[in-house]
């Protein structure tokens, strides 16, 4: 297989059946679900981390790029076969283009029940301005 | 010495779990009124595992308040259900993604044993419900005392 085939592997998320004799074979990332509004002073960003505390998830802001990346730490179950899987997901990643306009330093993350919740705020040249229009005297 | 089960000679009752599976829920589908979607919350991803006696499952439920998850046991089927708040979106904001489902869900799974419904064990952590549930005690193997004559 080549390199890029194995590169596309890597991100494909597929649902297996393991028995637990069978080592565990490195769990592939998914891209979380998200909803995303802008209201006039932010921008705010939800995401579905199922599985994820508020110490496994990592958000970055780079240049013009947000990241967002968590794992997921896999169940030990020494003793129980594993009969269904629907999600054998390893961890979560996404990135999004950042909007200009975002005081960085006033990005707010907060975790819980499985759902991360980012508000961006826009720095002040970035709100929208009511120009008054002024009568000519 | 071989092992010889008297009502399902020669089958691993979990061999048919997945069709078995997928028959509870097209039932659902048709009560329900509306087509299963691929995603929770209307279809939350879930896991089984086993043991003899205990089945374990686990159901990605994220973002949603656990006294409003349902867990009903019958005999050998276990439903979870329940409803997902949609978010709090202001007035007048613009919407730039909406991947997120929200509203009813619904899922049954049939065990092939039947389900002790005193003893269920649920959790809500980090938005995974995962529930314990054991083999009702008239399924349990029971030892039959031999006595000399």
């Amino acid at each position: 297989m080549n390199s890029t085939a194995q590169e596309l592997q890597k991100h494909e998320t597929r649902a297996v059946e393991q028995p637990a004799e069978r080592p565990a074979r490195p769990r592939a990332y998914a891209a979380p679900r998200v909803d995303v509004h802008e209201t006039k002073d932010a921008f705010v960003v939800v995401a579905d981390l199922p599985g994820v505390g508020e110490n496994a998830v990592d958000v970055t802001v780079e240049k013009d790029q947000l990241r967002i990346e968590a794992r997921v730490e896999p169940a030990r179950r020494e003793n129980h076969r594993l009969r269904l899987v629907e999600s054998s997901v390893g961890g979560y990643l996404r990135t999004f283009a950042l909007p200009e306009g975002i005081d960085r330093d006033r990005i707010a993350a907060t975790v819980k029940n499985g759902v991360l919740r980012l508000t961006l705020p826009k720095s002040e040249a970035a709100r929208p301005r009511r120009i008054v229009v002024q009568p000519v005297a | 010495m071989t092992l010889t089960h008297f009502s399902q000679l020669g089958r691993n009752p979990w061999r048919d779990f997945g069709r078995m599976q997928a028959e509870v829920e097209r039932l659902f589908d048709r009560t329900l009124g509306h087509p299963n979607d691929s995603y929770a919350p209307g279809y939350p991803a879930v896991n089984v595992w086993t043991t003899e006696d205990e089945v374990v499952l686990t159901a990605e439920l994220p973002g949603v308040d656990p006294s409003k998850i349902d867990i009903a046991v019958q005999d050998d089927t276990v439903t979870i259900s329940g409803t997902r708040a949609a978010e709090d979106v202001p007035e007048g904001a613009v919407i730039h993604h909406r991947e997120r489902g929200y509203g009813e869900f619904a899922r049954s799974f049939r065990l092939p044993f039947r389900i002790d419904g005193a003893n269920v064990d649920a959790r809500y952590a980090n938005g995974v419900l995962e529930v314990k549930l054991v083999k009702a005690p008239e399924d349990r193997p029971y030892k039959v005392p031999v006595l000399s004559a």
